[in-house]
């Protein structure tokens, strides 16, 4: 081989995972280099017992036309032909004449008796001692292959046994990836059929604990006031859970879409204060809102957002003893920055890292004492990751949390998650 | 003000208990179909002044059945009230209502009115 003619070829094997690609130019380049009329390359389907046809070549245009289509539609059982007998042997085998009666047995016999093939010599494709497959080439003319035709063939049996691996095993990968993608959207459709067949019942529950707290039934005994209630808010708190668990099995399996239109950043935080004030009331806590009235319109999902700040609003609320919660927005250049501020318990650093992730909250005795369903952070993140921003906090141990939303003011284009 | 009629389309027998429930004790005459066809035909049949409408439906989903309405004059000009139940998430009501004129605002829990003249239009 002179490295002429190499350099093109170990690019092709580099450069490219396309078999069809890398085995048509290592057939053709053994073709040429051999002086043969024909070359191929079998991979054995070892579950089947059969070589395949992966790559032929030839000299003369008219065998392609005739020998390409019978080649590819006739796998070669293992213990017939040429291929077979180099694979079981672990070395090159030749055929001085396929004429010769019981010189070669094989289903392409007659074919390439037909096209004028008189001698074959096939090489082992081996990876680790495994038969991969074989290749081989064919003249039209009897007689024994010159021992540097046959080392010249090995030479290419390497890069071609690669390749065929190489082949398989990124087959295998995206077989496995495809596997894995498969189950992730059974489940997140096992989860969204699931948490409807949750929340039907429990639609029932709350709705006729409505009614029997709406007295329609009568006037409710003061004693059964309190319990009454306790059903509604633990009723009302599993279905956040279960719509949480829904919204993030759907983010996560990216079929999570943003409604993106043009909305109001005062509505937005109008709404999340007007739905969470009686929480800041029950709680005697201060609770403001603070948007310029200069800001323009935001371009995004703005039920997610109210989401996202209901989200951190609520937990502000829920986290602090004494003292105020602040909605605030500021436009910085094009970034859109939503702030909640509590003079609450505070996070500790340890626990910042985490405190975005599924069902984390810092402290897990934090959820018998404060409720809450340690999804909302993550639920949030994903939204304004989403939204192609960023969320984060500043906060001190005992003095409060700060938490930052960062979005584009106008987002681009259908993000899905 | 009294005697008016609504129509309550909704497939889940549980729901329709509620609302009966809820109705009782006013002066509403409350009818009810358990699918949007059923609710098309009942709603040409008996001319309600108010229906309240599932979304998702069984034979003719409920914008389904909205937009038949809409289509048609004796029905055109009813108010009809997309109920979806607490139970539903953002995204499910969101799905293809406005398109249809149901209202922006959907009755996520229903109190008893015990005066009619308050509600209507």
């Amino acid at each position: 081989l002179s490295s002429r003619r190499k350099t093109p070829l170990n690019r092709a094997l580099s450069s490219t995972l396309d078999l069809e690609t890398v085995l048509d130019t290592i057939v053709t380049r053994a073709n040429q280099l051999a002086g043969a009329d024909g070359g191929w390359i079998y991979e054995y389907d070892e579950a089947a017992a059969l070589f395949r046809l992966r790559a032929n070549s030839y000299e003369d245009p008219h065998d392609v036309a005739t020998l390409d289509p019978i080649r590819r539609a006739t796998p070669i059982p293992w213990g017939q032909g040429v291929a077979s007998r180099a694979a079981s042997s672990r070395r090159a085998v030749h055929i001085p004449d396929i004429a010769v009666e019981g010189a070669y047995e094989s289903p392409m016999r007659a074919a390439l008796l037909e096209a004028g093939y008189r001698s074959i010599l096939a090489v082992p494709l081996l990876v680790e001692g495994r038969v991969i497959g074989a290749l081989g080439v064919s003249r039209k003319t009897p007689g024994e292959f010159s021992p540097e035709i046959v080392r010249l063939l090995s030479t290419f049996a390497t890069p071609s046994a690669l390749a065929i691996q190489n082949a398989r095993l990124f087959r295998e990968i995206a077989e496995k990836s495809r596997q894995l993608e498969v189950a992730s959207r059974h489940k997140s459709e096992f989860l969204a059929s699931m948490s409807h067949e949750l929340r039907t019942p429990l639609n029932a529950m709350l709705g006729f604990n409505e009614l029997i707290l709406g007295q329609v039934y009568g006037e409710v005994p003061a004693d059964l006031q309190e319990p009454l209630a306790d059903i509604q808010t633990s009723g009302k708190h599993l279905l956040r859970l279960i719509n949480n668990v829904l919204d993030l099995s759907k983010i996560e399996a990216g079929r999570m879409e943003l409604a993106l239109a043009d909305y109001s950043v005062q509505d937005a935080v109008e709404s999340v204060r007007t739905a969470l004030r009686p929480l800041a009331a029950d709680n005697g806590l201060e609770f403001v809102a603070t948007v310029p009235a200069d800001i323009p319109l935001a371009h995004g999902d703005g039920s997610r957002i109210v989401q996202c700040l209901m989200n951190l609003a609520g937990n502000a609320l829920k986290f602090t003893r004494q003292g105020r919660v602040e909605i605030a927005v500021e436009l910085r250049g094009d970034l859109l920055i939503y702030r909640v501020a509590d003079t609450g318990i505070g996070i500790a650093p340890d626990k910042i890292d985490t405190l975005f992730d599924e069902f984390r909250q810092a402290d897990a005795t934090i959820t018998s004492n404060f409720g809450g369903t340690g999804l909302g952070l993550s639920i949030a993140r994903k939204f304004v990751e989403l939204h192609k921003g960023r969320i984060w906090v500043d906060s001190e141990l005992g003095r409060g949390s700060t938490f930052f939303i960062a979005i584009p003011l106008r987002v681009d284009g259908g993000a899905t998650a | 003000m009294s005697g008016k009629t609504i129509l309550y389309v909704e497939d889940n027998a549980l729901n329709r208990k509620m609302i009966r429930h809820l109705l009782r004790g006013t002066t509403y005459r409350l009818i009810e179909a358990s699918d949007g066809e059923a609710g098309v035909a009942m709603a040409r049949e008996q001319r309600p002044d108010l229906i309240l409408m599932d979304v998702q439906l069984p034979k003719v989903s409920g914008i389904e059945a909205t937009r038949t309405l809409r289509g048609e004059p004796s029905t055109a000009n009813t108010p009809i009230i997309a109920i979806t139940s607490f139970a539903l998430t953002g995204d499910e009501q969101r799905q293809g209502r406005w398109s249809v004129g149901l209202p922006r605002e959907t009755l996520q829990s229903v109190h008893p009115v015990g005066d009619d003249s308050k509600t209507g239009p």
